[in-house]
Parts: structure tokens; C-alpha cells; sequence
């Protein structure tokens, strides 16, 4: 085993030579012993059962070690069971020829089998223990009433000498193979006869075996090929339960190195949407065609107070009952939630109407994620995750109920009326908890301006800057594609133009129908490639501090766009881009607003530059710091918020450099300390 | 005062609580403690470890353990385990 030209020892046999081949330090494969259980179950065909069962323990005169040791017999077949053995060629012996046997061909010092008794026929043994039987006898038959050194019979044998077991119950049977499979036998190999599925599921459930043989002999079952496909061998590997490196059928397969060649290969991409989106001035008019028996709408105190759920009602069909449910808070908690989700019971919603901004359309997506499926685990479901697509959490997709969800925005914005995110506010630990699953995603998402016209001037901007963040950030994104681009480049484009304009002349009905437009469009864009690093610490700081998302978001961006645009400490691994190059889709942004600049390093400064600008004229503060929050406060808080921001689901793995923890708390300083005055270049 | 033959119930989504409980029970029992697991449908790590806590504590009181209605899937895993031979079962 030890000489220099072997690469790989598979030892078979016993525990000696396995321990030999594992010690040997050389990569080993090896073999586990058995104890095979075997459960005869009242459904089986027990004229099959019988044959087999004597077919595989005298093949070999019971030397493989996969063949039956302990059969344990439902009651009601046990007596036939014993006849048809009997009438086939077994002795089944009585109390004390049991005795005789036990004391005999099992070592009483060990307990186990005795090495004399391997391989030898039946009569033989019979003879030689002075066991008076019928000649041409196949298999001795020894009736026990339990497992364990009391039942010495209960262990292992390797010749013709099989254990009967009567069980009185499934729950008994079961529990007796249990023992039996324990007793020396994890992971090798258990039989079952029966035509109930259920009980062949159950039994196979909980063994611990490598080989489930179902209604065939276990020796020649086991061995594979013949009774079934498994891989053919002789070497029955029983898995760590059994002191093994596998619990395959040994074979050629295991003695092969396979290499793989991995080609780079452009992933499968999406591009999810909701295929009903309504834009445009009244175009609230398309609740007509959404029949409801019962519409919950869920909005925020003000918009009730300033008329906008009266224009909604009078737009749904006639007749429809109606209910309003009001979320109270701009950030809502879970608790809210859950208050919310008690009116879409008691009124049996089979519509839910989110009017508001993106807190309220979250929180409505969240209340119909609960109500459609109550057993769903927020928790569990906000877990964090690399690929949306191979996660551990699973959506619910079996729903006790359904609801269509209606999303009205209200703010210029969010961008929540289609994206499968919703983003709540977890009080007790103060943070927030994001979800992220296209089935969040609202069915209907109705743009209409004359919900935003009355929004107040910080408002206008704060909500404006997130849709531009919403928008830059999935532009860089390593998640980034042509359909993602079309739609950020788009965005991008409107808010330079119309963001001032909204928040000069509130009045300005294109302005506002435009920047509205816009939200939509960032969040089909980020609905795909999401966003990143600048996000991730909005909501941490965001989230401490009490700054509103938007506001929060523009404090960061130009700091975020100038760490984005510079050579990353880390790389963040991007199969979907041939290099890094969000450098160059600023510089590419800069073009499309005619900001001018002969290389990318000017253009990304211009980009940098009337992004400032644009953030001055919206009375943006430049800084967190003259939000009122003193330094010794944010100094004490910065470990945390760097460690939320690391943890946010927002820029993994989507942002451009992947954040090391001193840059993220360098950003958060940034931001603090505040931007310069930028040299003003117009956008186009 | 000492009592002898205690019967417990293990709740189904408590278990490890009623089994951490159960070890206060221990103190003035004798003979045999019966632990009915007829509600327990699953059985996580916490309720594993007041099980083995609760085996040593009677063990070194001379208490024995009877587990009655154990399912086969619980069963299976106190096998696994290792902790099924430090206590009787009954169905």
C-alpha cells in the first residue's frame, strides 16, 4: 500500500484491511460491514419475498455482506411468512435450538459472528452444532425478540443463518430495522418487500443505508445491474456513518480523475417586468377594466386628507366594495404590516390598490406576500443572497388565496410600482429588512402625473434623486444589459432635464409627467440589475439617522460615483461584462448629456460636476454634517453603519468594485464632511 | 417531597423547554420519569441537548427515563445520535 507507484487503494473486506487503507496515506477508498435489515411488510407479495430472500442469503452461503440478517415480519404475515420458508427448504428452529445457535456460531466474548461459521452451508452448521435438521436444508431460521447483546442472533451473519423478527405495528417494524441498521450496519444496505409506496418511502426515510432494495434479494440487489441500474460491485461503500469516504457502488467511475474544461460563457440573463404598466396624465381611468368583489387600498394619511383616494375610487367599476387601510409612518414596520394584513383578511381582498410612495407600495407588497401565503417567514426570506436565482430562501409559490396588486405612485420616485423589492423598516433592530423576489412585483404599476403634481418641494427632490441614483447605479451595475442600459440611459437623460424643472414650477405638468415617467423607467432598469454601493449605505445611515431614502441617496451619490469611476482596490467577479468599465459608462452618461470632455477621466468629472450642480439646485445640503448631526454622534456611529452597509443586499454582487470595510466607512465620511463646490456644467 | 412515577408531555414546538423543565422535575423524583412525545413532530438541536442533559442528570440520580410514543423519524435520529440506549422506550 505504501510503495510509490500507487495512486489510490480500494480495500474491500474487512475492517482490518479498510483501517490499513485509510492509514495508509494514500487516498483510500473502503468498505463499511453490514447488518442488513430486512422489513416484510403485510402488502408484499410474499411468495416473491420468500424466494428471494432464500435466493440471496444462500448466495455465497451468505457471504455478502449486503444479504438479509434480520427480517422483521408484520403479524399478520408472520406465520405463513415461516410455512412458505419452511416448505422451500429453511429449518426454522425453536426456543432452544435458537439458544444453540446463539451461543454458537456467534462469539459470545465479542459478539460477534465466529470466522468458522462464515461460508459454510446450512446443514453444515447444523451438524456441526449438533442441530438435527432435514438434509438438503438451505437456511437455518432463528425467531428473536429483540436487538442487542441479549439477542447475540440479532448481529451480522455471514452464513445461512437468518434472524425473524414478528413486529405488531408499522411503528414497531420500523423501529426494529432502526436497531438492526445501528447494530453494525450504517450505511451499508436495507430491504424492503411491499406494494405500499408510503411504507417504502418510510422505511427508506429512515435507514441509513446506501442501498435501499425494494422487493428484490439484497445481496444480488445490492450488487447492482441485475435486479436494477444501480452500478455494479462488489464494494459497498457506507458513507462516514460507516467509517467510509463514500457511499457509492465502488467502481470504475470512482477509480477515474475527471477534469472539466470551463469555458467563460456569457449566464442566461432576464429582463422581468409587469406586462401591465399605465403612464401618462388619467391614466388612472384603466382601473375600470379591474373587476374587484372586494379592493383594499392601501395608502398614507395625507393622500387621504388631500383627495387622492376619492380620484382612485371613482375610477374603479361601479359597485365594487371598497376599504381603505392607512399606513401611518413614511418608513413602516413590520408591525404595520401585519395591521395591514388583518383588514385584507377580515374584507376577503381580492384586490389591493397601493397608493402612495415607495414605503407604502413595499409595505402593500409585503401585506399581499402574507396574505396570499400566511406560513411565509419574513426572516427567512430576507436572508442574503449572491444570485437571485440560486438562493436557499424559497418564495412561497402555493398560495391559500389571491390578490391582484395594484400599484399607484405617488412620489417621482421609487420606482416600487415595478420592481420585486419591498424594503421595511425592522424597529427592534434598526435596520432595514430588504426582499427581493419577482413575485413582489405588482401586476399592474399606473404612472399617472396628477398624483405628484401637489408634492411638496423637498419631496420633489429627494424622491428625484433616488429615481437618478436608481438609475446610475444599475448603469454601472455588473448586472447591466442592453435592456437595463436602454432604460437607465433614459432615465438619466429625463431627470437632468426635468428633475429642476418639477422642483422650480411644480406647476409644470410635462415636467412632472416626464420625471414621473422617469421613476417608472430607473425602476425597470434596476429592477433587473439593481443597484449598489451607494444604496447599501443610504439605508444604513439612512436608517439611523432618520433621513429620508432620497435625501439619503443624494448625500451619497456624488461620492459613490467618483469611488465607482476609479480603479477598484477589489475587483467584483463580473461574468456578464469583459472588463471593468464603470469608468467608461460614466463617461458614456456624460455623452448622452452633452456634458462634453475629450477622455473619460473628464467626462466622468463633468458627469461629477452637474451632478453637484443639479443636487445644489435642488437645495440638496451638501453634507450629512449639516443635517444637524454631530460628529461625535456619527463618529460613534460609523463601525455600524459601515458593517449594515457591507451586509446589504443592495450592492452585492452588483456594484462595479466590490467595497472593502475601510472604504465604505471612508465613503460615509466623505459624506459627512460633504461635496465640493463643483465647476457648474450644464446638462444638455 | 420526593415522587415517583412523573409523567410529562413534551410540547410539539417547545420541546426543548418542556426538556429543560423536565430536568427541574428530576430533583424530587424517583423510579421512573415518562416523558409522552406523542405532539413532537420534529426534534431540532436544542431539544437534543436537553435530552442528553436530561439523561445525565437522571443517570446520576439513578432515575430512569422511559420516552413513550416516539415516532420512527425521532427515533431514528436519537440512533443516530447516539443517545437512544440511555433511555426505554414504550409505544
Amino acid at each position: 500500500m505504501h510503495h510509490k507507484d500507487v495512486s489510490l487503494i480500494d480495500a474491500t473486506g474487512g475492517q482490518n484491511v479498510v483501517k490499513a487503507a485509510y492509514s495508509s496515506g494514500k487516498p483510500a477508498l473502503g468498505v463499511g460491514p453490514g447488518n442488513t435489515p430486512v422489513y416484510l411488510e403485510k402488502t408484499a407479495d410474499l411468495g416473491m419475498a420468500i424466494v428471494d430472500i432464500i435466493t440471496s442469503k444462500t448466495f455465497d452461503n451468505g457471504t455478502i455482506c449486503a444479504s438479509e440478517q434480520t427480517v422483521v415480519i408484520d403479524d399478520e404475515i408472520y406465520d405463513l411468512a415461516l410455512k412458505k420458508f419452511a416448505e422451500l427448504g429453511a429449518h426454522i428452529c425453536n426456543e432452544q435450538e435458537t439458544a444453540l445457535l446463539g451461543r454458537t456460531v456467534i462469539d459470545p466474548a465479542t459478539g460477534f459472528m465466529r470466522p468458522m461459521a462464515v461460508g459454510q452451508k446450512a446443514s453444515d452448521i447444523a451438524r456441526f452444532i449438533g442441530l438435527a435438521v432435514e438434509p438438503n436444508t438451505k437456511l437455518l431460521i432463528a425467531p428473536i425478540q429483540g436487538v442487542g447483546p441479549a439477542h447475540p442472533l440479532s448481529v451480522e451473519k455471514l452464513f445461512p443463518v437468518l434472524s425473524v423478527y414478528r413486529a405488531k405495528s408499522v411503528d414497531e417494524a420500523l423501529k426494529v430495522c432502526v436497531d438492526v441498521n445501528h447494530a453494525g450496519g450504517i450505511g451499508h444496505t436495507a430491504v424492503v418487500f411491499s406494494r405500499n409506496d408510503g411504507i417504502i418511502r418510510k422505511f427508506s426515510q429512515v435507514i441509513n443505508a446506501g442501498r435501499i432494495i425494494v422487493n428484490s434479494p439484497g445481496s444480488i440487489g445490492a450488487i447492482g445491474g441485475v435486479y436494477n441500474d444501480m452500478v455494479p460491485t462488489v464494494s459497498f461503500g457506507c458513507g462516514t456513518g460507516g467509517g467510509n469516504s463514500t457511499m457509492d457502488n465502488v467502481s470504475v467511475y470512482n477509480y477515474l480523475n475527471i477534469k472539466r474544461v470551463a469555458r467563460r460563457t456569457r449566464a442566461p440573463m432576464w429582463f422581468r417586468v409587469p406586462n401591465q404598466i399605465y403612464f401618462n396624465m388619467n391614466a388612472v381611468e384603466c382601473l375600470r377594466q379591474f373587476p374587484s368583489r372586494s379592493t383594499i387600498i392601501v395608502t398614507n394619511p395625507i393622500l387621504e386628507q388631500i383627495g387622492h383616494v376619492d380620484i382612485v375610487r371613482r375610477h374603479l367599476p361601479l359597485q365594487t366594495p371598497v376599504h381603505v387601510t392607512v399606513i401611518p409612518e413614511a418608513e413602516p414596520e413590520v408591525k404595520t404590516v401585519m395591521q395591514g394584513l388583518e383588514a385584507l383578511n377580515f374584507y376577503e381582498a381580492d384586490q389591493i390598490i397601493a397608493l402612495g410612495g415607495g414605503s407604502v407600495i413595499d409595505a402593500a407588497k409585503i401585506m399581499k406576500l402574507k396574505y396570499e401565503s400566511p406560513q411565509a417567514d419574513l426572516e427567512e426570506l430576507g436572508a442574503p443572497f449572491l444570485d437571485i436565482r440560486k438562493r436557499v430562501a424559497q418564495y412561497p409559490t402555493e398560495k391559500t388565496k389571491r390578490a391582484r396588486l395594484i400599484a399607484i405612485s405617488t412620489t417621482s420616485g421609487t420606482g416600487s410600482e415595478v420592481t420585486p423589492f419591498a424594503v421595511l423598516f425592522d424597529k427592534e433592530r434598526g435596520r432595514k429588512v430588504t426582499l427581493a423576489d419577482y413575485s413582489l412585483s405588482p401586476d399592474v404599476a399606473i404612472v399617472d402625473p396628477q398624483f405628484v403634481m401637489s408634492m411638496p418641494k423637498a419631496l420633489t427632490a429627494d424622491t428625484g434623486i433616488d429615481c437618478l441614483t436608481h438609475a446610475l447605479e444599475a448603469g454601472v451595475s455588473v448586472y447591466a444589459s442592453a435592456y437595463t442600459d436602454a432604460n437607465a440611459m433614459q432615465a438619466i437623460r429625463l431627470v437632468f432635464k426635468y428633475l429642476p424643472i418639477a422642483y422650480e414650477h411644480p406647476d409644470d405638468e410635462e415636467a412632472r409627467t416626464m420625471m414621473h415617467n422617469a421613476a417608472c423607467i430607473a425602476g425597470l432598469a434596476f429592477s433587473n440589475a439593481s443597484v449598489g454601493v451607494c444604496h447599501a449605505l443610504a439605508h444604513a445611515f439612512g436608517a439611523r439617522f432618520g433621513i429620508a431614502h432620497g435625501r439619503a441617496n443624494a448625500l451619497m451619490l456624488p461620492h459613490v460615483i467618483a469611488y465607482n469611476a476609479s480603479v477598484p482596490a477589489k475587483f467584483m467577479p463580473s461574468p456578464h461584462q469583459r472588463a471593468y468599465n464603470a469608468h467608461k459608462k460614466y463617461a458614456t452618461v456624460a455623452d448622452q448629456l452633452g456634458l462634453g470632455g475629450n477622455t473619460i477621466e473628464e467626462k466622468v468629472k463633468n458627469l461629477l460636476a452637474a451632478t453637484e450642480q443639479l443636487l445644489d439646485r435642488l437645495e440638496i445640503p451638501r453634507s450629512i454634517a449639516a443635517l444637524g448631526i454631530s460628529k461625535e454622534a456619527f463618529e460613534q456611529a460609523v463601525p455600524d453603519l459601515t458593517m449594515m452597509a457591507f451586509d446589504d443586499p443592495s450592492w452585492r454582487p452588483t456594484n462595479p468594485r466590490m467595497p472593502l470595510l475601510s472604504e465604505l466607512s471612508e465613503l460615509l465620511w466623505s459624506a459627512y464632511q460633504g461635496r465640493s463646490q463643483a465647476n457648474a456644467v450644464e446638462a444638455a | 417531597m420526593a415522587s415517583e412515577g412523573v409523567r410529562m408531555s413534551v410540547e410539539g414546538e417547545g420541546a426543548a423547554h418542556t426538556l429543560q423543565e423536565a430536568r427541574k422535575t428530576l430533583e424530587s423524583a424517583q423510579g421512573e420519569v415518562v416523558l409522552d412525545f406523542s405532539s413532537v413532530q420534529r426534534i431540532d438541536s436544542g431539544a437534543l441537548r436537553a435530552l442528553d442533559e436530561l439523561a445525565e442528570t437522571a443517570s446520576g440520580k439513578g432515575i430512569q427515563l422511559v420516552l413513550n410514543n416516539v415516532s420512527v423519524d425521532i427515533y431514528k435520529v436519537l440512533k443516530l445520535m447516539g443517545l437512544a440506549s440511555r433511555f426505554s422506550f414504550r409505544a
